[in-house]
């Protein structure tokens, strides 16, 4: 059985870390542990917490590509909360909106992974297994 | 005593006040100077070894190929000529495949050619099982995927993210660490650099930049640069860019087109039928991005070739 979890109301970001999360100074040790976290077992799908930021981490099944418009270079989708990526030292917030989604959810959401397709309750799926 | 040493230092200042003193001196100025000059130089460049179809400062020779050839076109073009024209051919009869489909090309492609079961991943030398399994290797866009100025595309799709030149298997924790990380320089094994970079590793710094110098040409949309590649809009036009170019063009010198490139180069030719011409005649990223002419990139004769000649015209 995959892990689920419940996102609570809000804003999300949806996509690829390597976009959001900055490459230099302080952010490299946030981003090394973070890949220290994804790879050091073989789940598919966890949250793992750095400097109390939460972020749950989909591996994709395809590796890098474009999948329901969410691209990815880095072979993984991530979902973090907006209110958590308001340090700048640690967070890029892109300007246009592509090649990721901001998830607006008005009541708490399941999310969870079932064969490479991240599944939201609410009947949202990214289907990574193309 | 004294009239002797008088006599004796007239005698030095009239030598040293002749012509030939002179003349004799600044000589040997000259050449102290070109010999520590040359001292020099040779420290600089003594952990670097170039090939030997590459001159002393990494540059590769030119030379022409024959006529009803795949390069042909581009016989004695230099700089945006050159480019113009092997965009042009780079394009004429391209036929590319889809992005789902490069897995299986890759597993041909990516072969190593050390075990034939293997694929050999970028960054890390890696050796996975070539069959696509979705854990041992990913497909890694070196060109990355956010910088190729595209909103959307999906895997049935066939376009600029599914051109098989820019796809190489990867491990896929290393294609996390890269992302979408514009190159930078380093030494030793991949890493991510301090400017916020990633350093390929030495074995595949030359691989990558000429995947990077086939993109550029090939794509008329990408830019390659020297700086401002961190902070871009990803997946959008402005924001297809990738650099940095100088540091290509010395990994391009520094790590020599392999036999691994070459067997890749002809089956991607077979698959997509355009092949990467940084590989077949690396000389011509000199031509396209350095600004050197096809004068320049002739071979010179060297000194043991020029005593060689002086010594026949002697004996005949």
């Amino acid at each position: 059985m995959s892990n689920q979890y419940v996102l609570n109301p809000g804003k999300y970001f949806l996509g690829d870390p390597s976009i959001v999360i900055q490459k230099k100074g302080i952010a490299t040790k946030f981003i090394n542990q973070m890949w220290d976290k994804v790879y050091e077992d073989s789940i598919r799908f966890k949250k793992v917490m750095i400097d109390n930021v939460n972020i749950y981490l989909m591996k994709s099944m395809a590796g890098d590509g474009m999948f329901e418009g969410i691209g990815t270079d880095s072979g993984v989708i991530c979902i973090i909360c907006f209110n958590d990526m308001q340090n700048e030292l640690l967070f890029h917030i892109p300007k246009v909106e592509k090649g990721f989604k901001w998830l607006i959810l008005d009541t708490q959401v399941s999310v969870f992974e079932e064969n490479g397709v991240l599944k939201f309750q609410n009947g949202l799926e990214i289907n990574t297994n193309q | 005593m004294g009239d002797k040493y008088y006599r004796e230092w007239q005698k030095r200042k009239k030598v040293k006040r002749s012509p030939v003193y002179r003349i004799g001196m600044i000589i040997l100025g000259i050449l102290i100077l070109a010999v520590s000059f040359y001292i020099r130089s040779q420290d600089e460049d003594e952990d670097i070894i170039y090939s030997s179809s590459q001159n002393a400062q990494g540059f590769y020779y030119y030379s022409l190929v024959a006529e009803n050839t795949y390069y042909a076109p581009l016989n004695g073009l230099e700089g945006d000529a050159l480019k113009e024209a092997m965009h042009t051919l780079l394009n004429t009869n391209f036929e590319p495949t889809s992005y789902g489909d490069a897995r299986e090309y890759l597993e041909d492609a990516d072969r190593s050619l050390d075990d034939p079961t293997k694929v050999w991943n970028i960054y890390d030398g890696v050796l996975a099982p070539s069959e696509w399994d979705a854990v041992s290797w990913h497909r890694e866009h070196v060109w990355p995927n956010s910088r190729l100025g595209l909103e959307r595309v999906d895997n049935i799709d066939i376009s600029i993210a599914s051109d098989l030149h820019n796809l190489r298997a990867v491990t896929p924790s290393v294609n996390s660490r890269r992302g979408d990380r514009f190159f930078s320089d380093g030494s030793g094994e991949a890493q991510i650099t301090d400017d916020g970079g990633f350093y390929p590793g030495d074995e595949h710094k030359g691989d990558v930049a000429r995947i990077i110098f086939y993109m550029v040409v090939m794509y008329e949309e990408l830019e390659l640069r020297d700086d401002n590649l961190d902070d871009l809009d990803a997946y959008t036009p402005e924001g297809a860019i990738m650099g940095i170019l100088t540091t290509l063009l010395e990994w391009h010198k520094e790590d020599p087109v392999s036999d691994f490139e070459r067997a890749r180069n002809q089956s991607i030719y077979e698959a997509q039928n355009n092949r990467n011409p940084f590989i077949d005649k690396p000389e011509y990223a000199h031509l396209i991005f350095e600004e050197k002419t096809i004068e320049d990139l002739k071979p010179v004769a060297t000194l043991s070739l020029w005593i060689e000649k002086w010594s026949d015209m002697i004996h005949e």
